[in-house]
């Protein structure tokens, strides 16, 4: 994905930029927090057993932003640290997991990794009755991500500028064409399963193929689209389309719907051949040294007021309906935000390729920046 | 018949103290080299040490396990056509930011070094003064100067300097080598002044009043005597610019692959440090030769002269 999977250092201070940015909905949220932590359906009868420093490995700012606070409070042996170290890319952070072993109890990860993690032996299943919370997540991110619970997720679309171009463009094909008419005016994210993903729903390809064939038509559509692109951007993915040097942005729906707050000539496509979608979420590692508390923190993320202060903070695309009466109204209202059935139809989650899949992606990846 | 002369105990036990103190003075004056060859040798021996044994492992692109089964692959796989073309294209950024910055940093190093007293301080402070912020704020100060409608784009849209409108240089390669030029100048400068400044001034009028016009006292006196300068100018400025990630990636748009991206590509998206580690010692020992090569031939040169 492009969050949890490619990403880069930049996306991570981008992330933290946007949780700042979100930073109004702190007042509400900590009243939420402090709520949710009297609430029931967080307190654990064994609370006060709970002891330890757990380490979540994940990008700063990723949580509620009094949520640690709020759990120690109700957990005073217990303390949650945040760690972004090698959080980088998808190799580097699983390498980070393999090559300490034990250091961290849980982390922030997507499908690619999680099962990588899983296939390596380095993740503990989900107790799902320890995490009594999880029926508030809607079934469909509950399939998604099996590996631990849901915090979040994406898709990869589109956006554009309505009052500078005249056309209306609905699918990948518009703007594939409209890349061409408006060249040098589009810009790209820089991260491959994402905008592999979009070129091969472009062709009608599944965003996971790692059929030869159609991943050589998926080279040679982005190959065709690369002279018309204005830059493929690790970082300040909106900027060009918030001042108008770009006209059109390949973007994932959370950074378009905040672009959105700082220009209403944006408008989000979730093009009709559909989108290549990311999940999020928290797994425990193995070998576990604080399960229980990590099962416990993990409940407490999920109570629907301590998720809605984590989602009002982030800007996030939510994966808990229930969570909906604590959310900002923009979140809720938002096309590309907004929890929609028929939209997540359209999307087809990515997963982990295997080692041979993620490699040929990879060097399919290099060869097309480079050209 | 000569006879050795009598040594008093006293005598040699002196000599025996002498011996020993410049023993002690011998190993203090090399103890002191220590740190630097200790530091010398922990951060740059050991970790150029590791990178080479790791070009030649592989990796288990499961779990980023690296195996020292001393496989030539790794080297053999930069032939391939975008590896190459990826180090052409750097070498070729490098050489032109590297020239562009001694066309630009030779007249302002001469400039400072004709300068004299509290001028001289002014302009040597400005030429230093950016070096005292962030790497990456400079980079991204550079962005604004070169981005749309820009204060570069319309200087040149003024000047009637390009062909139709220019709207940025952001993105493209000219950007990346204007922000490699504006990065890496004081590199160039402040060699070239040091070289300048120990020109003895007599020299320069010795060859004025031997009939010699400034153009060619520039050519014939003051550019050999400039040349080590130029050479570790050129040195320090084209070395790290043919690695160069950041600028690349930030000004580049991330169109423009350069060598130290696709490194830092191998290392951190993909995981594959062997063969990154592979791409990054072949490199360094093209950059090396070529060093070696222009080492000797200026050896060569400074031999013919010295008959």
């Amino acid at each position: 994905m492009g969050e949890s999977d490619g990403l880069q250092s930049t996306a991570v201070s981008r992330r933290h930029a946007l949780a700042w940015g979100a930073a109004g909905a702190l007042t509400s949220a900590s009243l939420s927090s402090i709520l949710a932590a009297c609430g029931s359906s967080s307190k654990p009868s064994t609370a006060s057993q709970l002891s330890g420093t757990l380490i979540l490995l994940g990008y700063p700012g990723w949580y509620g932003p009094n949520e640690f606070t709020e759990f120690h409070r109700l957990h005073p042996r217990l303390t949650v640290r945040n760690s972004a170290s090698g959080l980088v890319g998808d190799a580097q952070h699983v390498a980070q997991i393999t090559g300490n072993s034990g250091k961290f109890d849980l982390t922030l990860c997507g499908p690619p990794v999680a099962r990588q993690l899983q296939l390596a032996g380095y993740l503990q299943p989900l107790d799902r009755s320890a995490v009594p919370n999880l029926k508030y997540v809607a079934p469909v991110f509950q399939r998604q991500f099996p590996y631990g619970i849901p915090t979040d997720y994406g898709k990869t679309g589109f956006g554009y500028r309505k009052d500078l171009i005249p056309e209306r463009p609905t699918s990948w094909h518009d703007l594939w064409q409209l890349a061409k008419k408006y060249s040098g005016k589009t810009t790209m994210l820089n991260f491959d399963i994402d905008i592999q993903g979009s070129a091969l729903r472009y062709l009608g390809y599944s965003v996971n193929s790692t059929n030869p064939d159609e991943l050589n038509k998926m080279q040679q559509a982005l190959l065709d689209l690369k002279p018309h692109l204005q830059a493929v951007l690790s970082t300040d993915y909106s900027k060009a389309l918030i001042e108008g040097t770009a006209y059109m942005a390949i973007d994932y729906d959370y950074d378009i719907a905040a672009a959105q707050q700082k220009n209403e000539n944006i408008v989000w496509v979730l093009p009709e051949e559909g989108a290549s979608a990311y999940i999020e979420g928290w797994v425990a590692l193995h070998p576990p040294s604080h399960l229980a508390a990590v099962w416990e923190l993990m409940n407490f993320h999920l109570d629907p007021r301590n998720y809605a202060s984590f989602v009002n903070y982030t800007g996030a695309a939510y994966v808990e309906p229930a969570a909906k009466p604590d959310l900002k109204h923009y979140i809720v209202v938002n096309q590309s935000l907004r929890y929609d059935a028929a939209a997540l139809r359209k999307v087809e989650f990515e997963k982990y390729l295997g080692a041979k899949g993620v490699a040929e992606r990879g060097k399919l990846w290099e060869e097309f920046l480079a050209a | 018949m000569s006879s050795e002369p009598e040594v008093s105990p006293a005598g040699r036990t002196s000599g025996i103290a002498r011996l020993f103190h410049r023993a002690v003075l011998r190993l203090g004056r090399q103890g002191l080299l220590i740190p630097s060859v200790v530091s010398a040798g922990l951060f740059f021996l050991v970790p150029l040490g590791l990178l080479l044994v790791y070009s030649f492992g592989s990796v288990n692109l499961l779990n980023y396990q690296v195996y020292f089964g001393w496989t030539f692959s790794n080297y053999t796989s930069i032939i391939r056509s975008i590896y190459l073309d990826v180090m052409l294209r750097s070498l070729a950024l490098s050489l032109g930011a590297t020239l562009a910055c001694l066309l630009i940093g030779f007249p302002v190093a001469y400039t400072i070094a004709r300068a004299r007293g509290r001028r001289q301080a002014v302009l040597l402070v400005m030429i230093m003064v950016p070096f005292w912020t962030s790497f990456i704020v400079r980079t991204y100060g550079i962005y604004n100067v070169i981005s749309y409608n820009g204060p570069l784009a319309k200087l040149l849209n003024a000047l009637g300097l390009v062909h139709g409108q220019l709207q940025s240089l952001l993105f493209q390669p000219a950007g990346i080598g204007i922000g490699i030029v504006y990065s890496y100048l004081p590199l160039m400068v402040l060699p070239i002044y040091v070289a300048l400044e120990r020109i003895e001034p007599n020299l320069l009028l010795a060859a004025s009043d031997l009939g010699a016009r400034p153009r060619r006292v520039l050519w014939r006196v003051v550019l050999p005597l400039a040349a080590p300068g130029i050479a570790v100018g050129c040195m320090l400025v084209g070395i790290p610019a043919t690695g160069e990630y950041t600028i690349p990636a930030i000004l580049g748009g991330g169109k423009t692959a350069m060598y130290g991206n696709i490194v830092s590509d191998q290392f951190l998206s993909v995981g594959n440090y062997p063969f990154g580690s592979a791409i990054a010692m072949a490199l360094t020992v093209l950059l090396l030769a070529v060093l070696l090569w222009l080492r000797s031939r200026a050896a060569k040169a400074e031999s013919r002269t010295i008959r």
